[in-house]
């Protein structure tokens, strides 16, 4: 008689136990995958790094006016090649790449000896190709994200959240530059 | 792309005298096939009459009952014979306008759509292709299919074809009775196009009834693994309304479903309103439409002057052939040219 009702009284507190586990399990399974996913748009940001050196020197025996963007360009890669930096440095330098690679891209229409060079060609295609691909991982990075914030703010699973001191990450932002639409006109002018 | 109007024109310059040619031989055809079915009514009359007649001579009576009958046996023997090459001629004369129908009209409009097609009444898109989708299970026991188009468009090789695949299953009873069944596994429209970039993996876009039925709540039937691989959650939600993703890496699957083309991709669907399935393989997409109809059949029993039967088959025609510039496939700023 005794033993029941302490039964009666565990269990409500052992299956809260067990949902406790499985709840705060998922939590940091949900923000291994979103640090999973990081490494990817990480390794295809390096992947487009590597692509630098040979972009430069491509593109440096046509471009005369254009030198600074060039070696802005040299100083980013070095910059993202440092070791230990943080996952924001590594957007930040990410974003300013885009931006300067965007400028080549515009200055190689003043350059119709480059637009035809095979080797530039391919460095184009390959860099359009690693571009791609890291939107992916980021979209891919940004689902992780959202999948994990959701278990960190959404009822029931917040108080374990809460608890273990889980909270929200930020999503990896599309930068305005990129946002916004090419304006055509600039390119031929 | 080619507009209706421009198929008007090409309907009366080029189709209609063809249709008109077509028209007379599916009438002679008919007509032959009346008179061969005459002939073969009249031969056996002429055959029982005769075997009857002999039975007489033999036996005294027309029947025997007791005796063997062996003209009427003989009689019944040659009307099988007969009958089986009866059959055989209808049906080859029919097909023979058919197959003929096809090439000159199907034909015609394939070529009006894009000059690099090539049409071929009678193939179809191998069993390999297929299987190779990974779309449809099981593998299937019975395939077949006509009205294959192939070639290049630009820079990007496609082929289609109607395609019938079937499974067979075998039930037994309570008496120990088996039972074939063949079970439908597609039967409609099959495409495959090379794809614009390189992937390693095999990726699934499929109809997704179960959010289109329970609007989000839909989410939780989607299990996020199954035999066509891991759950794809995408960011477009109409999009994601209409389909499921499946996939073996939630990054290639987005390298290849970018969002311009999970917009391109609904509006496809939109545009034709037809469930589609369609899957990302060795660097080729494959699409699946199933109909319920065959398709680009004539009619053999009244007239072949229509301007919207020709014209469904030039919609349906551009539909398939479209989906390279409506997906973009021909875009290729990528590694893969």
């Amino acid at each position: 008689m005794g033993l029941s009702i302490i039964l009666l009284i565990a269990a409500p507190f052992f299956i809260l136990l067990i949902w406790g586990i499985a709840t705060s399990n998922r939590l940091t399974r949900l923000r291994n995958e979103a640090e999973n996913a990081f490494a990817s748009v990480d390794a295809y940001l390096k992947k487009r790094f590597d692509l630098i050196p040979n972009l430069v020197a491509a593109v440096q025996q046509y471009m005369g006016h254009e030198k600074s963007v060039l070696t802005e360009i040299t100083a980013l890669r070095s910059r993202a090649m440092e070791p230990g930096l943080s996952n924001d440095e590594a957007i930040d330098i990410n974003n300013k790449m885009n931006s300067a690679l965007r400028s080549v891209n515009v200055a190689v229409e003043n350059y119709p000896d480059l637009k035809s060079n095979t080797n530039f060609l391919q460095l184009q295609t390959s860099l359009n190709e690693v571009e791609e691909q890291i939107s992916a991982a980021r979209r891919a990075y940004n689902a992780s994200i959202l999948a994990f914030n959701n278990g960190v703010q959404l009822f029931p699973s917040s108080i374990i959240a809460s608890m273990r001191n889980l909270t929200r990450k930020p999503f990896l932002e599309t930068p305005e530059a990129e946002r916004s639409n090419v304006n055509v006109k600039s390119l031929f002018n | 792309m080619k507009s209706e109007s421009e198929f008007r024109t090409f309907y009366q310059t080029t189709l209609e005298p063809l249709l008109q040619n077509l028209n007379k031989l599916r009438r002679g055809t008919r007509a032959k096939n009346m008179s061969i079915t005459l002939m073969f009514m009249l031969f056996l009359v002429v055959l029982f009459g005769l075997g009857f007649f002999v039975n007489r001579m033999i036996y005294g009576v027309w029947f025997a009952e007791s005796k063997a009958n062996v003209p009427i046996i003989l009689s019944v023997i040659v009307t099988i014979i007969a009958f089986i090459y009866y059959i055989g001629t209808i049906v080859a004369n029919k097909r023979k306008f058919v197959v003929r129908y096809k090439n000159e009209i199907i034909g015609s409009i394939v070529r009006f759509i894009d000059m690099s097609l090539i049409y071929s009444a009678e193939d179809f898109i191998p069993e390999q292709e297929f299987i190779a989708s990974r779309l449809f299970y099981p593998k299937p026991d019975r395939y077949g299919g006509d009205d294959f188009v192939s070639g290049t468009i630009d820079k990007t090789h496609i082929a289609f074809s109607e395609v019938h695949a079937k499974y067979k299953t075998v039930t037994t009873d309570s008496n120990g009775k088996t039972k074939e069944k063949w079970v439908p596994i597609f039967d409609g429209m099959f495409f495959k196009a090379d794809f614009n970039k390189d992937f390693n993996g095999a990726y699934f876009v499929l109809p997704d009834m179960a959010e289109k039925m329970f609007g989000r709540a839909g989410k939780i039937f989607q299990s996020s693994r199954n035999r066509y691989g891991e759950l794809v959650r995408l960011e477009d939600p109409e999009f994601e309304k209409q389909f499921v993703v499946y996939g073996s890496d939630q990054v290639e699957a987005r390298y290849i479903l970018s969002t311009a083309l999970m917009r391109r991709l609904l509006n496809f669907q939109q545009r034709t309103g037809k469930r589609i399935y369609i899957s990302f393989v060795k660097s080729s997409i494959f699409l699946a439409i199933p109909y319920r109809k065959q398709l680009f059949e004539p009619n053999y029993y009244s007239s072949l002057l229509s301007e919207d039967k020709t014209t469904e088959y030039f919609q349906d025609l551009e539909m398939v052939v479209g989906i390279v510039s409506d997906l973009n496939l021909n875009t290729r700023i990528w590694s893969k040219q």
